[in-house]
């Protein structure tokens, strides 16, 4: 085959031009060929420019019955057994010596293992306890996104931390990287599995499980753009902290009523 | 010829790229991350996310069919206890009619109220081991308030029946088990005690020690009204 040198050029820039016009729609043209078969949820609903959600927690509220645990295990078909939990309950127990114990039981099969006897360890009598429930911060900067490798995790453009299942390889590192603890490996399917604030709930206006099924009102959630929403209002009227803020992780969970030394 | 056309080409794309990269990159890493098409990939994930589903109900469409419940809850302090706290996930319920999670034991209420060093001293607890170690709660509290609000146990001050008599079930939604139903004529039975006290022909259970003769009908009310 023979060609001039002006039509190779021409067909050379040509190519060249194509070329860089898919790769900048591709994106475009994958995602509405996506849309098509996925139905559902309006993408407004979902965008950070729409809502920017907050969570708050009310220490001195909680009373510990783990209803909040149980609707987390049944909402989001996480598996029964105590060890794997996406939100949690501890309870403190501070003695007169301030010598701090921490334990935590979680929800089973058979709904929370009703122990918690009045504690009195090795000769340390408890002067305080109190329940502090925990569950992902959804951080600002958040260290388990950084340390993925191949970015199965991401901040969803409402804020909230989002694993993708089919990406996620299962190394761990971001169940390491993580400084709250939230992360675990799901034993069926071998992924990275963390809270997400009950992402399919939330985005269709509903309340996360655990702030639903919360009996007394410890666990308040909303949109941190309405000064009138519960979160806000908490936040404005309580003093509140943040868990660990020295490592600049800017968690979105705020506690209100929290104990020096937990952590 | 050929050669010379193979030169300029390789000089082009060398050229271009070296171009591509240093204006293009940095400005398409940032909107994109490193890999091709991965926000197409997030969005994806955000809406498979996104369209779950859900198990639990909420109240409100609970009241819906079960307004008696509803009603007596709202008034209760139970109120800000959610019917799914207590009967777990509705979903189901609602859509398939699976049937709802109805545990009255001791052990369910003692979740929430047996007594914790670490629960907030304001709220009420009890000992379970203690309280009323013979009976079910529900003989004497009501979750959901209604007839027997949860508060009410033993009906203690002789309030004019129309302070505790209950509001009659609106027609048409699920019949509650409340206390059973006074299966005779009332006219000359006003003195309840004569037959239901505990050396009467129908003795009343032992937990009714204690309940005055004119709060009977307070909770039982005449079969079929
Ligand atoms: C569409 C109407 C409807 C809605 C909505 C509904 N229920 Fe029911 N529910 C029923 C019917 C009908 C029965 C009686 C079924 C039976 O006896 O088998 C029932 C029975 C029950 C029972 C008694 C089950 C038993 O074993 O006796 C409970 C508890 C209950 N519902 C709780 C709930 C809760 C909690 C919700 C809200 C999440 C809810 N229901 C919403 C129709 C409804
Ligand atoms: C504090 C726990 C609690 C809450 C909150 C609660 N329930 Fe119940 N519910 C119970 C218990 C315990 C029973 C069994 C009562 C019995 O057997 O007498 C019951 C029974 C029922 C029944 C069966 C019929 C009956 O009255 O015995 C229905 C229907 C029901 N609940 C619906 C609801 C709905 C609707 C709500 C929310 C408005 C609700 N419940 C809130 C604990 C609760
Ligand atoms: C999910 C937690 C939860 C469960 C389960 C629960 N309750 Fe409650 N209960 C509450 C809350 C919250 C209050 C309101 C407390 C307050 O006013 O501070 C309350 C209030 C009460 C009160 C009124 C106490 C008072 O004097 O103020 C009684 C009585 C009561 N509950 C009995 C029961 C019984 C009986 C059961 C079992 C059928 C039960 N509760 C199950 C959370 C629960
Ligand atoms: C024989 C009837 C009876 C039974 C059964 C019963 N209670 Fe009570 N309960 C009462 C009475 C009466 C009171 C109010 C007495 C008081 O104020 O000390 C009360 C008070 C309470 C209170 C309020 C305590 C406070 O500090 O304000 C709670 C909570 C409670 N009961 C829960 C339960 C639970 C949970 C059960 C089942 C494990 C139960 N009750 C079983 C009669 C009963
Ligand atoms: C003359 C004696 C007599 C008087 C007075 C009387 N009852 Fe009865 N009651 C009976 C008898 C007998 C039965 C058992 C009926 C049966 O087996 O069907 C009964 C059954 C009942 C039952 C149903 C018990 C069950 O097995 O479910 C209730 C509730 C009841 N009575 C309440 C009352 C109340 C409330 C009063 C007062 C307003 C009252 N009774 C006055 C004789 C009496
Ligand atoms: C606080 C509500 C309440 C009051 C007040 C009350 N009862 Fe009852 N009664 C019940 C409940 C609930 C039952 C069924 C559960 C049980 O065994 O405790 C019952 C059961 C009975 C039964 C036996 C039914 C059976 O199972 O055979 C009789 C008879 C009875 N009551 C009569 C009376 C009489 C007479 C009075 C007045 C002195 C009275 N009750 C006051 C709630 C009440």
């Amino acid at each position: 085959m023979k060609v001039s040198r002006r039509k190779f050029l021409r067909m050379s820039v040509q190519t060249l031009g194509g070329g860089i016009v898919l790769y900048v729609a591709s994106p475009a043209i994958l995602r509405a060929a996506l849309q098509e078969e996925a139905t559902g949820t309006p993408a407004a609903e979902l965008t950070r420019e729409e809502h920017s959600w907050g969570f708050a927690i009310d220490v001195r509220r909680c009373i510990g019955c783990h209803k909040c645990v149980q609707a987390c295990k049944l909402e989001n078909g996480v598996p029964l057994e105590p060890e794997y939990r996406r939100t949690w309950v501890e309870r403190y127990e501070i003695s007169e010596d301030g010598a701090v114990f921490v334990d935590s039981v979680s929800w089973g099969q058979d709904g929370p293992e009703s122990i918690y006897p009045n504690a009195k360890r090795n000769g340390h009598e408890s002067a305080k306890s109190f329940f502090v429930p925990k569950l992902c911060n959804q951080c600002e900067n958040p260290p388990c996104v950084q340390v993925c490798p191949v970015s199965a995790t991401f901040k969803a453009r409402n804020g909230v931390i989002l694993v993708d299942g089919r990406r996620c390889i299962g190394c761990k590192y971001c169940i390491v990287a993580c400084p709250y603890g939230a992360r675990f490996l799901n034993p069926e399917t071998r992924v990275a599995e963390k809270c997400t604030w009950c992402y399919h709930r939330i985005t269709r206006g509903l309340l996360p499980a655990c702030v639903q099924v919360c009996p007394v009102g410890a666990r308040v959630f909303g949109d941190m753009k309405d000064p009138e929403s519960p979160v806000r209002r908490l936040i404005r009227e309580e003093m509140t902290q943040v868990l660990k803020s020295a490592l600049g992780t800017k968690p979105k969970v705020y506690y209100a009523g929290l104990q020096e030394g937990v952590r | 010829m050929n050669r010379k056309i193979k030169i300029v080409l390789c000089l082009l794309a060398v050229v271009t790229g070296a171009v591509g990269l240093w204006q293009l990159a940095p400005r398409l890493l940032e909107q994109r991350g490193l890999y091709f098409g991965e926000q197409v990939y997030q969005a994806e994930t955000e809406e498979r996310t996104s369209l779950l589903p859900i198990q639990y109900a909420g109240s409100q469409v609970c009241s819906q069919c079960h307004q008696a419940q509803h009603r007596g809850w709202q008034e209760s302090e139970h109120l800000t206890v959610a019917c799914e706290a207590c009967h777990g996930p509705g979903q189901a319920h609602v859509e398939e009619g699976a049937k709802p999670s109805l545990d009255a034991s001791r052990e369910a209420c003692g979740t929430c109220h047996n007594e914790l060093a670490a629960r907030p001293g304001a709220f009420p607890q009890i000992d379970l081991a203690q309280h009323n170690s013979q009976l079910a709660c529900i003989a004497c509290h009501n979750p959901m308030g209604t007839a027997r609000q949860v508060s009410l146990v033993v009906p203690t001050s002789t309030a004019t029946p129309s302070d505790t008599t209950p509001t009659p079930w609106p027609s048409g939604v699920i019949e509650p088990s409340g206390p059973p139903r006074i299966p005779h004529s009332l006219e000359g039975r006003s003195a309840c005690m004569a037959c239901h006290g505990s050396t009467g022909f129908k003795p009343f259970p032992a937990d009714h020690a204690g309940r005055a003769g004119d709060l009977c009908q307070s909770c039982h009310r005449r079969e079929g009204t």
